[in-house]
């Protein structure tokens, strides 16, 4: 009996010792995507769009024709308003393991209004028209469509590395903003000059951003298989939005200035 | 034998007897039961006799300068009620022509057509018939008698028969019959008290009366088929609003007001101005040169402006409150300064305004002092070729302008009488009226309407195109479903003046932007964002990537 057992076992032993080199052997000969069997599926990145807000106030006063006088900030307040804006890019070239660069294009929109004075009202000071009384049953706006063409470097490499989920960039690029001045009956206008034209300048920015996916990489892999998006980003960026011309506009109505940016992208 | 017989003879009897009564019970239901429909026509009972009308809505004709004018092929616009009757078509004395068809009259029915209105089914006799005085009557004659009829053939009559609506709105209630003669008057229409049809209405909801052609026999019953024709009937607009306040601008005023609350009835607001210098714009009072928040400011359900007569008082009324002094006339009676109401007047006219407190910029009438803060102020005089409105803080005037229009203010019954201002701002016809209850008219010459908003939840307007510097003076009123315009709300002034919106500023200011003229218009909105663009390609390469995958 005990030489029965011994003997099973060692068959027993045997045959697993026999089949297990031809287990691996077979995996390696058959199992094609051994090597990527537990490494997560991730659909091509190309493009990025961002939603975005920021609280703006534009560099109207700064013209150095008004010699120091204030027009915006006498008709509207010192205060800002709610910028809303949108950007598209391209991340066209990327840089292993370091990031991507590619162009982008982003629009935006903001306003600002408030009661007109009466003329009567206003007085010559220093040869500013400063506004004093009450202001008139008359509204008026200047309405801002800041647009945007900027180069993109996105220093993503970390975070494809490493999973380090903060990602900075930069941009620049080239800026073109409309703007319309209102009143109550339509377009301002003023000895026969409309209040609306256009502004070109610089767009500068730089930003960090935080991707979500780490709060929730389920999700973030089944949004990618589903939808094809890559990443959920947070970002928080400084804009630095110069319309002063470009050289090419001698006297440009200033419309530009500089913000803090938040949002939130998607690549994919 | 014979005890067989005789029951059988009772047994027939009894079931004759039995038919009998119930073919007259049959018979006499039959003539009560109205199936009317809303094509037009009511079912009597028996009889062969039928009248329809070939056309769905009558003929329409308003009386213009003594002259009927046709005017049913310019109706008014279809949310307005165009087939009704407002408060404008029963001032012009509006003619309604029903051609009609008659069919089935048997000469041996020796049946003639008569013509009956009320609010219930006057193909019943006893809606028709006075049975006994003392008891409602509840439709009356609109038209006289068409003869016995025979028309077994469908026969059209030559000519239409013709109904006044004012002989339909002149009983509009049931009536009580204590000895009163409701025959036909066919010189009511147009007679001496025939406008008074016009003021029957007491509330701003609509009523509707049915205007019937009926056949009826020699006996006075009704017979056959008739023709009835629903008439949709609102001649009080709805109150005004309150709380109107202006709003300079340049070249512009903005006006401001509160709904009259959830009245049903309203279905926009009509605005008027007065443009000063025109030469029956002057009076006592002139318009103040600022207007602000608190200024004409008036808390109230509605204020009717009824103007007294020459050298009395003039007051502006709550719609609900019924005041007359001792002469007949109305109280000065008059909002305070907090808006409350005011204190009742002696009986004699005032004969001088003041303000409540005084307003700078609003000079009082001329040759009278403020009165104390607190105190109730009184309205001011009625002049010639103005009509001065208290009551508001620092008093607001309206200049009325008028040229062949008026302010009507009637209601409560119909016999209470009419306060009519002529030209020379002269009361003419009637004792002040009586403030009405929950609305009223305003007849205004259409000129002075600026602009008017079919939106009942509005609380502004802006007018445009006006000369700086002069000053207006502005009522808004309320407007029904059928156009009719209701009392005016308190008069506000305003005076616009030159502003500097934000661009003036920056170019009075030496800023050197100087716009560009994009053709397309506000220039903003011709481009398309580049984003935009960028957006539609990533989204087809979007696209297209799913798709691949």
């Amino acid at each position: 009996m005990i030489v029965r057992r011994v003997a099973t076992s060692a068959a027993v032993v045997a045959t697993v010792v026999a089949c297990a080199p031809s287990a691996l052997a077979q995996d390696d000969r058959t199992d094609t995507l051994g090597p990527l069997r537990h490494k997560t599926f991730e659909s091509p990145q190309n493009f990025e769009i961002e939603l975005r807000l920021s609280s703006f106030k534009p560099d109207v006063d700064s013209d150095p024709n008004l010699h120091g006088c204030t027009p915006f900030a006498d008709i509207f307040g010192p205060g800002s308003s709610l910028m809303l804006g949108l950007e598209f890019d391209w991340q066209a070239l990327r840089i292993p393991h370091v990031g991507t660069i590619g162009p982008g294009a982003g629009v935006g929109y903001v306003s600002f209004s408030a009661g007109a004075p009466y003329s009567g009202s206003s007085t010559a000071s220093g040869g500013c028209i400063t506004s004093s009384g009450a202001t008139s049953g008359e509204n008026t706006s200047l309405n801002i469509y800041p647009m945007y063409l900027a180069g993109i470097f996105r220093v993503d490499g970390p975070w494809k590395d490493f999973g380090i989920p903060v990602i900075p960039y930069a941009k620049l690029g080239g800026a073109f903003a409309l703007w319309q001045a209102t009143n109550t009956l339509g377009t301002s206008t003023f000895n026969g000059t409309k209040g609306q034209g256009y502004s070109l300048g610089t767009q500068l920015a730089i930003g960090v951003a935080f991707n979500l996916n780490v709060l929730d990489p389920q999700s973030a892999r089944e949004f990618d298989e589903t939808m094809g998006v890559n990443s959920t980003l947070a970002f928080a960026e400084f804009t630095d939005s110069n319309i002063t011309g470009l050289g090419v506009q001698s006297d440009p109505l200033r419309v530009g200035g500089t913000s803090w940016t938040f949002g939130i992208a998607w690549e994919f | 034998m014979l005890n067989r017989a005789r029951a059988m003879v009772g047994r027939r009897l009894l079931f004759a007897l039995a038919c009998l009564g119930a073919f007259v019970a049959a018979s006499g239901t039959a003539r009560a039961q109205i199936t009317g429909s809303s094509s037009g026509t009511s079912s009597i009972g028996s009889g062969s006799e039928s009248i329809t009308s070939p056309i769905p809505n009558p003929y329409r004709y308003l009386t213009q300068n003594g002259v009927a004018v046709n005017v049913t092929n310019t109706p008014r616009p279809q949310n307005l009620n165009p087939t009704g009757v407002n408060f404008s078509d029963c001032e012009q004395d509006l003619r309604l022509d029903f051609p009609l068809v008659l069919s089935g009259f048997q000469p041996s029915d020796y049946a003639h057509v008569e013509v009956w209105a009320g609010t219930v089914d006057c193909t019943q006799d006893a809606n028709r018939n006075n049975i006994n005085a003392g008891v409602s009557q509840p439709c009356w004659k609109v038209a006289g008698e068409l003869g016995p009829q025979n028309a077994v053939s469908p026969y059209s009559l030559p000519s239409p028969i013709s109904i006044y609506v004012r002989d339909v709105l002149r009983y509009e209630v049931p009536i009580t019959t204590t000895g009163q003669n409701l025959g036909w008057d066919p010189n009511f229409h147009n007679g001496p008290n025939g406008e008074d049809a016009c003021f029957v209405q007491t509330s701003d909801a609509g009523v509707q009366l049915n205007v019937y052609f009926i056949p009826v026999q020699s006996t006075e019953q009704a017979i056959g088929t008739a023709y009835q024709y629903p008439l949709n009937t609102d001649l009080v607009a709805p109150p005004p609003p309150y709380n109107v306040t202006l709003n300079a601008g340049d070249s512009l005023l903005q006006a401001n007001w509160t709904t009259p609350g959830n009245d049903p009835d309203i279905v926009g607001f009509a605005v008027f101005a007065d443009p000063p210098g025109a030469s029956e714009s002057t009076g006592s009072c002139s318009c103040g040169n600022s207007v602000g928040s608190g200024a004409n400011s008036y808390v109230g359900d509605g204020a009717l402006i009824v103007p007294g007569e020459e050298g009395g008082a003039c007051m502006d009324a709550e719609s609900d409150a019924t005041e007359a002094d001792a002469s007949g006339g109305i109280e000065a009676s008059t909002m305070d300064a907090s808006g409350s109401g005011g204190e009742a007047g002696t009986g004699s006219p005032e004969a001088s305004v003041s303000d409540a407190s005084p307003e700078s910029g609003l000079p009082d009438a001329a040759g009278v002092a403020d009165a104390a803060a607190g105190e109730a102020g009184a309205v001011g005089t009625c002049t010639p070729n103005g009509i001065t409105v208290g009551g508001a803080e620092g008093g607001s005037c309206f200049s009325a302008a008028l040229e062949n229009n008026r302010f009507v203010v009637g209601g409560g019954s119909s016999s209470v009488p009419i306060t009519t201002i002529n030209d020379a701002g002269e009361s003419v016809g009637g004792d002040a009226g009586e403030a009405l209850t929950g609305g009223g008219i305003s007849s205004i010459n259409p000129k002075y309407e600026v602009g008017e908003i079919d939106d009942f939840t509005a609380t502004q307007m802006t007018l445009t195109g006006l000369t700086n510097g002069d000053p207006y003076t502005v009522v808004v009123t309320s407007i029904d479903g059928s156009g009719n315009i209701g009392p005016t709300s308190v008069a506000a002034c305003g005076t616009p003046k030159p502003t500097n919106d934000y661009w003036k500023t920056y170019k009075k200011d030496d800023g050197g932007a100087s716009g560009c003229a994009l053709e397309s218009g506000d220039g903003s909105n011709g481009q398309v964002p580049l984003f935009a663009l960028g957006l539609a390609a990533a989204a087809a390469a979007f696209i297209r990537r799913r798709t691949r995958r």
